[in-house]
C-alpha cells in the first residue's frame, strides 16, 4: 500500500524551498531564489501557499536599509516533511 | 524550476538530495570568508607582537593580543554585512566552538600572566589547532580538519622546542596562514 503524497510539498519548487529551509535555522528570499533557481514573482507566490499551510513563516523586515524577507519552517512543516519522505521511501521501496 | 510537475519519487528523492547538498555546500563556502578574515587578521597581529617584542625586547607587546577580539569581532561584522548565507545547526555549532575558543585563549593567557606561569603558546596553539578540527569534522571537509590538527600538534610541540621569547609568536604567523589558505581552500572549491 502505497502512502498518499503531500499535494502541497510534491511540486519541485516547493519541495526544493523546504528541503532549503529544514536544513537552515532560517533563510532569506535571496538566498532561496539563488538555491532554487526560480524567479521571484514564482517563488513569492510558492511561498505563500507554503505559509498559508502553516509550513512555514515570511517575516518582512529591514536589514540595514534594505527590505528583507526570512523564511522559516515550522514544526508542522518539519513534520510534512517527514512524512513526504517516508511516503516517498514506500514507493521507493515497492 | 517547474512548480507544478508530475515527480516521480525517486525525482522528488533526488532533488531533496541535490538541494541539501547545494546548502551544505554554500554554508561551508560561506565559512571560508571568515576563516580568511581571522587569518589574515592574526596574521597582522601576531606579526604585530613578534616585531614589537622583538625591537623593544620586551613582551609587554603580548597585550596586543587583547585588542585582537573586538577588532575581529568588528571586522567580521562589516564582512558578514549583507551576508545571504543561512545559518543552520553545523554553522551555528562552528560559531560557538570559536566562542569559546575566543573565551579560553585570553582568560588563560590572563591567568597565565598574573598567576599561573605556563607554556602559553602551547595552550593556545593547541586550542587554537583542536578548535579548527572540530570545526573541520562539523563541516565534513577534511583539509580543515588537517590544517587543524598540523596547527595544534605540530604548533604544540614547536611550542616546546622552541626557546621562549618572541620568536615563539610566529608560530602564530604560521597558524594564521593555515587557517587563511584553509578558507581560499574552501572558496576555491565552492
Amino acid at each position: 500500500m502505497f502512502d498518499k503524497l503531500d499535494p502541497l510539498l510534491h511540486s519541485e519548487l516547493r519541495l526544493a524551498v523546504m528541503s532549503v529551509l529544514v536544513g537552515t535555522d532560517e533563510a532569506d528570499f535571496v538566498y532561496l531564489r539563488q538555491q532554487t533557481g526560480a524567479t521571484a514573482g514564482n517563488l513569492s507566490v510558492q511561498l505563500d501557499k507554503l505559509a498559508a499551510a502553516g509550513y512555514i513563516t515570511v517575516e518582512k523586515g529591514f536589514q540595514g536599509k534594505k527590505p528583507r524577507t526570512t523564511c522559516r519552517v515550522t514544526d508542522a512543516g518539519r513534520t510534512a516533511f517527514a512524512a513526504y519522505v517516508e511516503a516517498l521511501r514506500s514507493y521507493i521501496g515497492q | 524550476m517547474e512548480t507544478e510537475s508530475k515527480m516521480t519519487p525517486q525525482r522528488s528523492l533526488e532533488l531533496i538530495n541535490e538541494t541539501l547538498e547545494a546548502n551544505r555546500k554554500a554554508i561551508i563556502a560561506g565559512s571560508g570568508k571568515y576563516l580568511i578574515m581571522w587569518g589574515c587578521l592574526l596574521l597582522v597581529f601576531s606579526l604585530a607582537v613578534w616585531a614589537c617584542w622583538h625591537l623593544s625586547g620586551s613582551p609587554v607587546w603580548n597585550l596586543l593580543w587583547f585588542a585582537m577580539w573586538p577588532v575581529g569581532l568588528l571586522v567580521s561584522r562589516i564582512v558578514g554585512k549583507g551576508d545571504r548565507i543561512p545559518q543552520n545547526y553545523v554553522s551555528s555549532l562552528i560559531g560557538k566552538v570559536w566562542a569559546a575558543f575566543g573565551i579560553f585563549a585570553p582568560v588563560t593567557a590572563a591567568l597565565a600572566v598574573i598567576a599561573f606561569p605556563m607554556n602559553i603558546t602551547l595552550v593556545i596553539i593547541l586550542l587554537f589547532g583542536f578548535a579548527e578540527t572540530v570545526s573541520g569534522i562539523a563541516l565534513k571537509n577534511w583539509p580543515i580538519i588537517i590544517a587543524g590538527a598540523i596547527v595544534g600538534i605540530g604548533g604544540a610541540c614547536a611550542a616546546v622546542a622552541l626557546a621562549p621569547g618572541a620568536e615563539q609568536i610566529l608560530l602564530f604567523t604560521g597558524a594564521a596562514l593555515v587557517l587563511a589558505l584553509t578558507g581560499v581552500a574552501i572558496q576555491v572549491r565552492k
